[in-house]
């Protein structure tokens, strides 16, 4: 036998390939169905991509907060809502030697309205002592504290909704029905928390929130000694601090946020079972595609019965059938939502990301999908009769 | 597979120390329940022996194909046993029965091709219930499709092929496998005088070199004097029970 020969015996599989026939020899009928899937697990993905903005909302601020431990209010329950502990707190966390610094941090919504359009929108302020430094890790921004020095001055969001300006050459618009001036940006977006952060001094902060006592700070950022265990000191803060602050660490202040994002938001929740309703879409309409497709191949595999495959091998061939549909499926989808995505946070600002991990993730699901329907569908497998073939 | 059920060489015809291919014992088969409850078959005593080509024939309705699916345990028999091969199939459990019926051929009255597969993906679909390499495969597809007249046709689909093309297909994916017992149900219907010769021509051979047991529906009169006993069924009882030529 020649080796061309030969490598032919090899590369050919041992046994038909039934299920590839079966989908390639039905092109209509596959395309029906793959469509069908791929429309459910897109479905799925922009669910999930916004889930995602979800949890990268409670993530925007807290991830970026130049801190090790945090003080909040044992009312604390996020951000725009955090309550307030008294000033004097950070003062004793001083006592500890691990402390290096505790800045205070106050958060408020502030409505915004730009001058020349009458957009009104709704941002979130933050105010800060500017001798503390900045209180969120970003690029560039140190620099620019200079440029809110003077009193109403701010640093805005460059991811702001773009209708919210400003569109002034100098930058001025309404806050809180008084004149500001935006003197530097920086880039953070904040997703479903409002349309925008601004960044300000304690003083413009004290001025644009006149109700509020610089007395009452919302967030304490305590800075510690390098090499300090943050568990450790936060350990010890709690042993000094009076029952009206609570401290912790950052991962826990995360953990609190992202939990009230997707528990307590009706953004959250809306998105949490809109993925469960996609998913069950899919598997409603595999579950179709796939009992018509069996019904309609009765006997077929009564045949197959009769020739002696057992019904698990059958079982195999619908599985192994809906597995390739979800592949099938899968494809489209992920191309559609790669390029869905970048024109959903063009229009929005939402932060929705197809990343690997989205990616993956919805595959993992797909196959779920598929194999939960493929799996219902093996029922019917049983009612092909090979005694009704002859 | 292994042992039973495998391809091992049966160099006579019929083995007369194994036991018979079918016997049939005090059957009795009914359609339906309570009122609607219509018998078939009456009291049914057959034997029939390894390699032995047995027809079977009698009006439409007299239970023929009854008869066979019994024997092919596609249908669970209500009273009376049936031995195939030795094993009491009425006993079986379902994992059983599904292995057992590979040592089978079945060939129905439709043809029951797959569209999507082409002739020669058919017949390797029931190769591949064997253990055998894919050189084996394709020279035992190649073969038969070749003495089944269907060299030109070896990668056509079914929705190419005519009526009596397809039933040879059919043929040749019930026999490739060379079982032990072939239940064919009016296999020559769909054709001409010179394919339903070839086709009780390959019977034959299998019956010769094998040994396997040919159980074989028909009306057709033509071919009555092929087989090795001829089998009159009337009203679900066997009337006659004879040689031809006797
Ligand atoms: N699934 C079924 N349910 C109820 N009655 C049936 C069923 N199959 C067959 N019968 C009845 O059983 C009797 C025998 O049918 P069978 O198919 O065995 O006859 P046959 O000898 O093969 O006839 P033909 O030569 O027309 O194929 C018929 O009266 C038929 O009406
Ligand atoms: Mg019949």
């Amino acid at each position: 036998m020649a080796a061309s020969e030969r490598t032919r015996w090899i590369l050919r599989p041992q046994t038909v390939p039934f299920v590839r026939q079966a989908i390639a020899h039905r092109k209509r009928r596959t395309a029906v169905a793959v469509s069908g899937i791929a429309f459910a697990i897109l479905v799925v993905f922009v669910q999930l991509g916004f889930y995602g903005a979800v949890v990268n909302t409670a993530l925007a601020i807290s991830s970026k907060l130049d801190a090790d431990v945090l003080l909040v209010s044992p009312r604390f329950v996020h951000l725009s809502q955090a309550n307030s502990i008294p000033r004097v707190r950070l003062f004793q966390t001083l006592a500890l030697s691990e402390v290096v610094s505790a800045t205070p941090l106050y958060l408020r919504y502030a409505r915004w309205r730009e001058p020349l359009t009458g957009e009104s929108c709704k941002l979130f302020a933050l105010g800060f002592p500017l001798i503390s430094g900045a209180p969120l890790v970003l690029p560039g921004i140190e620099e620019q504290l200079g440029a809110i020095e003077p009193s109403n001055t701010l640093l805005a969001d460059t991811l702001m909704r773009p209708e919210c300006g400003p569109f002034a050459p100098d930058g001025a618009v309404e806050v809180r029905e008084q004149v500001a001036h935006v003197t530097g940006r920086f880039e953070l977006g904040v997703g479903f928390l409002g349309d925008g952060a601004i960044l300000m001094s304690d003083d413009t902060f004290a001025r644009l929130f006149s109700s509020h006592s610089l007395d009452r700070v919302h967030l304490g950022l305590v800075k510690l000694a390098p090499g300090v265990d943050p568990e450790l000191a936060a350990g010890k803060l709690r042993e000094i601090l009076p029952e009206d602050t609570r401290v912790v660490s950052r991962g826990e202040l995360q953990g609190l946020l992202e939990r009230h994002w997707v528990e307590n938001t009706a953004v959250g929740n809306i998105f949490g079972m809109g993925t469960v309703a996609g998913f069950f879409v899919g598997v409603v309409v595999l579950f179709q595609v796939l009992s018509a497709d069996i019904r309609t191949q009765l006997p077929l595999y009564a045949t197959l019965k009769a020739m002696g495959y057992r019904d698990t091998k059958l079982y195999r061939y619908v599985l192994e059938q809906s597995w390739v549909f979800a592949l099938l499926g899968f494809v489209p989808a992920l191309i559609v939502t790669s390029s869905l995505f970048p024109l959903i946070r063009g229009a929005t600002n939402l932060p929705v990301f197809m990343t690997p991990g989205l990616a993956g993730f919805v595959l993992v699901l797909s196959l779920g999908m598929c194999t939960l329907a493929g799996t219902l569908s093996l029922r019917r497998i049983s009612t092909a009769e090979p005694a009704e073939l002859f | 597979m292994s042992g039973e059920a495998g391809f091992e060489a049966v160099p006579t015809a019929a083995r007369t120390d194994v036991a018979p291919a079918v016997v049939v014992e005090r059957l009795h088969y009914a359609f339906g329940e309570g009122e609607a409850r219509k018998g078939v078959l009456f009291d049914i005593w057959l034997s029939v022996a390894r390699g032995e080509f047995v027809i079977v024939t009698g009006p439409s309705g007299s239970g023929k194909t009854t008869l066979l699916s019994l024997i092919g345990a596609l249908r669970s028999p209500q009273e009376g046993t049936l031995r195939i091969m030795g094993r009491d199939i009425g006993q079986l459990p379902r994992r059983e029965l599904e292995d057992f019926r590979q040592q089978l051929g079945f060939i129905f009255q439709l043809h029951n091709l797959f569209p999507a597969l082409t002739a020669y993906q058919s017949i390797q679909m029931s190769l591949d219930l064997h253990d055998l390499s894919l050189e084996e495969k394709d020279a035992r597809i190649v073969a038969i499709l070749e003495t089944l007249g269907l060299a030109e046709h070896l990668h056509y689909k079914p929705a190419k092929l005519s009526g009596g093309q397809r039933q040879r297909v059919a043929i040749a994916r019930a026999i490739v496998h060379e079982p032990k017992l072939v239940l064919a149900d009016e296999p020559t219907a769909a054709l001409d005088e010179d394919n339903s010769k070839i086709v009780l021509e390959r019977f034959r051979d299998l019956v010769r070199r094998t040994g396997t047991a040919v159980l074989m529906v028909t009306q057709d009169a033509r071919v009555f004097e092929s087989a090795d006993r001829l089998i009159q069924l009337v009203d679900g009882r066997i009337t006659s029970d004879q040689r031809p030529g006797d």
